[in-house]
Parts: C-alpha cells; sequence; structure tokens
C-alpha cells in the first residue's frame, strides 16, 4: 500500500472512531430524553453504576482519588511522570504562564456562568457547552491551563449556587479533565488520525469517567458535611456528569483545538515550548 | 462543627498569605499562587454577596445575574489577559 493510500485508511480510521463515539454518546442523550430526566435508575449510561453498586464504586473511584491528588499537587510543585519515571519539570510561573492561567480561568468559568440554566438542547438545561474548553486548556497550555481549569470551575460553582466542601473535589476533577489528555496524548495538534483517536480516548472517554469518579468519591466521603444521598450521588450525578463532560467534549473540542492549535503553537504559548524537563 | 464557607474562607486566605510570603521573598511560584488566592478569595466573596442578596433561593433571580457576571468575567478575563499580551509581545511571538 502508498503511503498516501495508507493515510488516507489512518484518516478513515480515525474518523470512524469519532463517528462511534459521537454516535455512542448521542444515543446516551436520547435514551436519557426518552426515559426522561426524573428516572436516571433506567438510563442506559447508569446501568454499569447499577451492577458495581456503591461499595465498588467507592473503592474504584478512591484508589483514582488517591491517585489524582498525587498527580495534581506533585505536578504544582513541579515534579511529572515522564517515561514511567518520576521527573522533575520546569514551568517557570513567570508572568506568561500566570497569565496563562488567569485566562484559562477567566474563559471557563465565566463560559459556564454565560451558559449556566439555559437549555442549549431542549430539555437538558444543564449541558455545559464550555466544558468543550477544559480539556483544551490542558492540551494546549499544560498546567498552567489545567490549574485556570480549576479555578474557573470554583468561580462557576458560586455563580451557580453549587459553592461548598464538594468545590474542592471539582476543582480537582476539572485540573484531570485538563491534565489527562495534556499528558497521555502523543500529538495535540488535532492535525492527525493519531491526534484525533489519541483525544477521544484521552480528552473524552478516560478525562470524563476519571473527572465524574473523583467527584463522586469526594461528595460521597463528605457526605456527613455536604448532605448528598450516596443513591443520588452514584444513581445520578456520577453518569450524569460524564454524559455532561464527554457529550460536548466529543463534539466541540476537536473543532476549537484544530482551529486553536496554530495560532497558540506560533506564539509560543504551547506547552511544550515553554516546559523543561530535567531527568 | 465548623461552617464549610468559613473553611473554604479560611483555604483561601491561607493561600494567598503563602502566596504573597513567596512574591515578597521572590520565590518561584508566588504570581501564581497569589493569583489562586486572590481568584479563590473572589469567589467566596461572589457566595457571600449573592447569598446576602437572596440570589440563591430561586433559579429565576440566580441566572439572569449569573450569565451577565459571566460574560463580563470573560470580556474582562479575556480583554485585560490579551492586553497584556500585546504589550509583552507575546501577540508578535515574543513569548518563544
Amino acid at each position: 500500500m502508498g503511503s498516501r493510500a495508507m493515510a488516507t485508511s489512518l484518516w478513515v480510521v480515525a474518523f470512524v472512531i469519532a463517528a462511534i463515539f459521537i454516535g455512542f454518546i448521542l444515543m446516551i442523550g436520547f435514551d436519557i430524553l426518552a426515559k426522561g430526566l426524573d428516572k436516571p435508575s433506567e438510563w442506559l449510561i447508569t446501568q454499569p453504576f447499577v451492577v458495581l453498586g456503591r461499595d465498588a464504586l467507592f473503592a474504584i473511584a478512591g484508589v483514582l482519588w488517591v491517585i489524582g491528588t498525587i498527580i495534581f499537587f506533585m505536578e504544582l510543585s513541579g515534579w511529572t511522570i515522564k517515561g514511567w519515571r518520576i521527573v522533575r519539570q520546569v514551568i517557570r510561573w513567570d508572568a506568561i504562564d500566570v497569565s496563562v492561567t488567569a485566562l484559562s480561568a477567566a474563559v471557563y468559568g465565566g463560559a459556564l456562568a454565560a451558559t449556566g440554566g439555559i437549555p442549549i438542547i431542549p430539555g437538558f438545561t444543564w449541558v455545559r457547552p464550555a466544558n468543550a474548553l477544559a480539556p483544551l486548556f490542558g492540551i494546549l497550555f499544560g498546567v498552567p491551563g489545567a490549574l485556570g481549569t480549576s479555578i474557573g470551575n470554583f468561580i462557576a460553582d458560586a455563580l451557580a449556587g453549587y459553592l461548598g466542601v464538594g468545590s474542592i473535589g471539582g476543582f480537582i476533577g476539572n485540573f484531570i479533565i485538563a491534565y489527562v489528555p495534556y499528558k497521555l496524548m502523543k500529538d495535540h495538534s488535532f492535525r492527525t488520525p493519531r491526534s484525533l483517536i489519541e483525544f477521544y480516548v484521552w480528552g473524552v472517554l478516560v478525562g470524563s469517567v476519571w473527572c465524574s469518579l473523583y467527584i463522586s468519591w469526594w461528595l460521597d466521603f463528605m457526605e456527613p458535611v455536604i448532605g448528598l444521598p450516596k443513591s443520588f450521588i452514584w444513581g445520578f450525578f456520577a453518569p450524569w456528569v460524564i454524559f455532561n463532560n464527554s457529550f460536548i467534549t466529543a463534539i466541540v473540542s476537536p473543532i476549537l483545538g484544530f482551529i486553536l492549535y496554530p495560532p497558540i503553537k506560533a506564539r509560543g504559548l504551547y506547552w511544550a515550548d515553554r516546559i523543561k524537563f530535567q531527568q | 462543627m465548623l461552617d464549610q464557607y468559613l473553611a473554604l474562607s479560611i483555604i483561601g486566605v491561607i493561600i494567598l498569605v503563602l502566596g504573597l510570603a513567596l512574591l515578597i521573598g521572590k520565590r518561584k511560584g508566588g504570581y501564581v499562587l497569589t493569583l489562586l488566592g486572590a481568584l479563590w478569595l473572589l469567589t467566596m466573596v461572589i457566595y457571600y454577596a449573592f447569598d446576602y442578596a437572596g440570589l440563591y433561593e430561586t433559579k429565576s433571580r440566580l441566572y439572569p445575574v449569573a450569565n451577565v457576571i459571566g460574560v463580563l468575567l470573560i470580556v474582562i478575563g479575556l480583554g485585560a489577559v490579551l492586553y497584556y499580551w500585546a504589550r509583552a509581545g507575546v501577540l508578535r511571538g515574543v513569548g518563544k
């Protein structure tokens, strides 16, 4: 097979994988609409949660919570995992990095609040279009962008009336949504089949599930303070967060990433041009 | 038990003080911790202001206000950062 034919087939594979992801998420959305927002126990997306049960979910999510929390503090204190080793990373945290964090926080938090309560899709008041930005800020700006995403979500919680101790879980949970594709995608350009496939696996699937389980574990653990029933956390909140994050991310983020990558790279703001690693 | 909003406010103050201490000592991370502490406390101010104004009581009261603040946040945040980047030459690629 010639290289041109090979490239074409890789693109076909990438688009088929993207179409499967989007189709599956749309199917979940239609399933929720068909069964009704008031019947989460019947939703397709809730079934794995029903099968596993609260105790198994709490154990699995607990492991992800510990790993996520260690990664959060490790990354902010200048350490990272590279090639299965813990290495020192040099983030300058100069005026440009801090302005990247501020920009990510303002745009993400502002966009979440600006579209809050508006039924973008009939019947889906809580679909958050701004979710599309979270993985992008990580992919394009790295740790400064991921931290901005955390802060933005925290501000949006206050504007939506959800601020509380549970928001600490949301703080790190949103960091994870941005961090997972930043760290695990090898090609961030959105210009190759590999980049597209990696985005759907890490940015849409893994990032959304990890974020949801991270926040849900925290809400369950802090139940005496927060007061949310465990059945609500694992039977509605967790599957809903996965759907809500992956829905917009799967459809909008690759388009935005394709548009934004070149100007950000050209201006020296892309994370790989700013962060140095020491072995 | 300690009120959760007071606890969150105390965390914000600790982050801000730590950030300012690092900034004064010209240590790395001072800027970002100060920004984090300041935005954390801004969030608490928003919470207490909304709570005091009774905006959390009904969604119909909360949402027009929250939507407008969201738009302002984007415009001011994006505007301020782009203005700084334009002055610092980042938009011409000096950030490289």
